[in-house]
């Protein structure tokens, strides 16, 4: 999410509940006999809120999984997530006195609080850079689960060019269909020299398709930009010009395979976090809620 | 022909039902989002299983507590019950809890608030003294002091031991020590001062001063005297109990008054009779008046010819002789009358003289047992504790030069010289937290007690039992005992041991 201006209200909704939550906090943690602790009442009450806050942060993937319902925008909810969230670690310190938990089951709570807030505030910083470079770096970008399935389209599009001009047939299921299509026969398009063929045969088979093939592209000298271009400039420079349109083409679709691979990467890196982030605030959630059950009895 | 990227050419090659298959992420996710709650809950659930509260404690229990750490019911019981079963949400420790093990007498019978032993006494906080008590606890009262009925006796605002703390009372105003020994502590200290045998001696304030548990020691100028109760008996219905274990600090917290035998004979020895070299008891003057006449009517059996010998009484002092001028010199006829002239011109030395350089002596009339004329001595009134509602300890502060506390000692001259430290020499170290580099602790649980342990009642009756705390199971219901907590020891094992008891 973009941290913009219509944050604003958010960030000084939460600065001044801040202070008054410090401002609150100062003289009683001063006056209280044994020092500002959860157990007191203005404790409890700083409990209360840090957990609401907490739990309110929570219900965001909720609202997500019912887009539906009319309980206020999502981004709305995303403000509050992002806010409340974030100062709800300062008001639990408050609730404890500025301890980290001095028995087993708060101190993991604030364990695993830390966590959760250390990483939600990478993950905040990330959305908020990342989109930014996904639009400039991946132009081609598609639906992250579908890009295996435009992988494969793409290598079928890309074995179906080169069969159109070369007359081979690659181990694609779209040039095999093409093939029975016509009775086993494939028809080139293009007549070529028997050298410029292989050229064009191998390099598709030994460089271009193993990188469509494969996600990431690990292990192909082709993966990197600047050494594509310059494969894609000598094979026009060593084919004629009848074959560059399908030059053209094998080079866009390796550059819409590239930039799938680069938005693997980056959504990787965008969603990563969640894999932290999530689960561990849903174990915090479920501790705190026994916390506080239990605090409360004792 | 060239490659196009139109947009329904784009939008046809999804499948748009993507969001319905469970991806390697997502499934991942899944996992996880399922898998660390459930390591959370099934962790607490293994602690639950075994009936171990420890994860919820709030704190380490202080470590007098800890043998029940892992039975949070015998101190957290819930205050309300049905029958013989514990009912209710919250289980705070209430008094009643704390009653049940420990006794705690009142503070003040005047006092108008009574704070619950947990808001003072923090547990869970880990092995510091449940003693310890913030300085808050007492200041909540005292404060703003005020009493149930008349005025308070004490200062009525006092925050710590550095604001507004009243200076020691025997220092305020113009308060004096009631002692009627007179003693010059500025001659005692001073350098050069004869001593046994004429010999120069340099004293120390432990020569005279010493604790209870130091009297049994060689004293320099006196001789060892034992002041602990005897312990041992011939009674066999009383046979003799072995003594409390000693501890680096026991019987050393408060000076023992000096006493005549252990610091003062070798030097104030109390002759009466140039022909005896013995002195006469430290006792009253009807027990020294009885010594001397048997004294006297031995030697005169012995030696009858000591009759006919005028009368000069001699005092034998520090080696030398000294006549006592003007004197008149009186004869006796017999025997009788000289044990009677030599008695009142000993008792004439010692009255006069002797025991009026330390003691006050007033003169009585004669009495139904005829002892006309014997003085009565003043009671020393020395008193061994100048601060009754504080405790301190001379042990804890052994290490400093007791000069350097007690000021006004080499300079005082007068037995109504009051010679406690001032407060301000207290405050010279005890002026901060003991965290603080350089500063000593100055809670008021240093030095003053909350509990009137004058107001203890004995014997205590204990409710609980090893297996009830320790939690053995079925111990605790056949002592079927009744516990202050509002339920009987079988109730308290059926709340713990829930529902599978029933």
């Amino acid at each position: 999410m973009l941290i913009d201006q219509t944050h604003r209200q958010w960030l000084w909704g939460s600065v001044i509940g801040l202070a008054v939550g410090l401002a609150i906090y100062i003289p009683y943690a001063h006056f209280t006999i044994g020092g500002a602790r959860g157990g007191t009442t203005l404790g409890i009450f700083y409990g209360i809120v840090g957990f609401g806050f907490m739990v309110f942060a929570g219900l965001l993937s909720l609202r997500k999984r019912f887009p539906v319902w009319r309980m206020g925008r999502t981004s709305t909810w995303m403000r509050g997530h992002l806010w409340l969230g974030l100062i709800s670690y300062p008001i639990i310190f408050f609730h404890s006195g500025f301890s980290f938990g001095k028995g087993r089951l708060t101190w993991w709570m604030m364990f695993i609080f830390t966590i959760v807030i250390i990483s939600g505030i990478f993950g905040a910083i990330l959305q908020h850079y990342l989109p930014k470079v996904m639009t400039k770096q991946v132009p081609y970008e598609t639906i992250y689960a579908e890009i295996p399935v435009i992988r494969g389209q793409l290598l079928d599009e890309a074995d179906v060019k080169v069969a159109e001009v070369t007359g081979v047939s690659m181990s694609s299921s779209a040039v095999t269909s093409a093939a029975e299509e016509t009775g086993g026969v494939i028809v080139t398009l293009v007549q070529m020299e028997e050298d410029v063929r292989n050229e064009l045969t191998r390099f598709y088979d030994k460089e271009l398709r193993p990188f469509l093939e494969q996600p990431g592209g690990k292990g192909c000298e082709i993966a990197d930009r600047s050494f594509s271009v310059a494969k894609f400039a000598n094979l026009r420079t060593l084919l004629p010009d009848e074959i560059h349109p399908v030059i053209a083409d094998l080079e866009s679709i390796y550059e819409e395979k590239r930039q799938l691979d680069q938005q693997i990467v980056l959504h990787r890196l965008l969603h990563g976090w969640l894999f932290i982030h999530a689960p561990l605030s849903l174990a915090l959630l479920v501790m705190g809620a026994i916390h506080a059950v239990i605090a409360l009895t004792y | 022909m060239a490659r196009k990227r139109t947009a329904k050419s784009l939008g046809q090659r999804h499948d748009f039902h993507y969001f319905q298959r469970w991806g390697k992420w997502r499934l991942l996710r899944a996992v996880l989002m399922t898998a660390i709650p459930a390591i959370a809950i099934l962790w607490l659930a293994g602690y639950a299983v075994r009936r171990n509260a420890e994860p919820y404690s709030s704190g380490p229990l202080s470590s007098v507590h800890s043998f029940t750490g892992k039975r949070c019911d015998t101190c957290h019981a819930p205050a309300l019950k049905t029958g013989f079963i514990n009912v209710g949400f919250r289980k705070h420790v209430s008094d009643q809890a704390c009653l049940s093990c420990h006794q705690a007498p009142v503070h003040q019978a005047l006092q108008t608030f009574t704070p619950t032993c947990s808001s003072c006494h923090t547990e869970h906080v880990g092995s510091q003294h449940l003693r310890q008590t913030a300085d808050e606890s007492c200041v909540q009262c005292h404060g703003d002091l005020k009493v149930k009925s008349g005025s308070p006796h004490y200062q009525t605002a006092i925050y710590n031991f550095d604001a507004k703390h009243p200076e020691f009372a025997p220092l305020r105003g113009d308060a004096r020590d009631s002692g009627t020994i007179k003693l010059n502590h500025a001659v005692h200290m001073r350098a050069g001062l004869l001593g046994p045998n004429s010999q120069a001696v340099q004293m120390q304030c432990q020569d005279c001063h010493r604790t209870p548990a130091e009297q049994n020691q060689p004293w320099k100028y006196g001789q060892a005297r034992l002041v602990e109760a005897t312990l041992h008996s011939s009674d066999p219905h009383n046979p003799a109990m072995p003594p409390e274990p000693q501890r680096p600090g026991t019987g050393r917290a408060y000076m023992a008054a000096p006493t005549y035998a252990s610091a003062c004979q070798s030097c104030h020895a109390l002759q009466f009779d140039s022909h005896f070299e013995e002195s006469v008891p430290h006792d009253k003057p009807e027990v020294v008046h009885a010594f001397i006449v048997g004294r006297l009517s031995e030697y005169i059996k012995q030696h009858p010819e000591a009759v006919n010998q005028p009368s000069r009484p001699m005092r034998i002092m520090f080696g030398g002789t000294i006549s006592r001028e003007p004197q008149i010199v009186k004869t006796a006829h017999n025997a009788e009358e000289w044990i009677q002239l030599r008695t009142a011109d000993a008792e004439n030395l010692l009255w006069h003289k002797t025991c009026q350089q330390c003691h006050s002596l007033k003169y009585r009339q004669a009495d139904q047992n005829g002892l006309a004329g014997l003085p009565e001595v003043t009671p020393a009134n020395i008193k061994p504790v100048w601060l009754p509602n504080s405790v301190f300890s001379h042990y804890a502060h052994v290490s400093i030069d007791c000069k350097s506390c007690h000021t006004r000692t080499l300079s005082s001259q007068e037995t109504a010289d009051v010679l406690v430290p001032s407060i301000t020499t207290c405050q010279q170290c005890h002026n901060g937290e003991p965290t603080s580099s350089g500063q000593a602790q100055n809670g008021c649980f240093l030095c003053h007690q909350y509990h009137n342990w004058k107001q203890r009642t004995e014997p205590f009756t204990p409710t609980h039992n090893l297996q009830e705390l320790r939690g053995a199971s079925g111990s605790s219901s056949q002592s079927g005992v009744d516990s202050p907590l509002g339920t009987t020891a079988i109730g308290f094992h059926f709340l713990r041991s829930g529902s599978q008891h029933r």
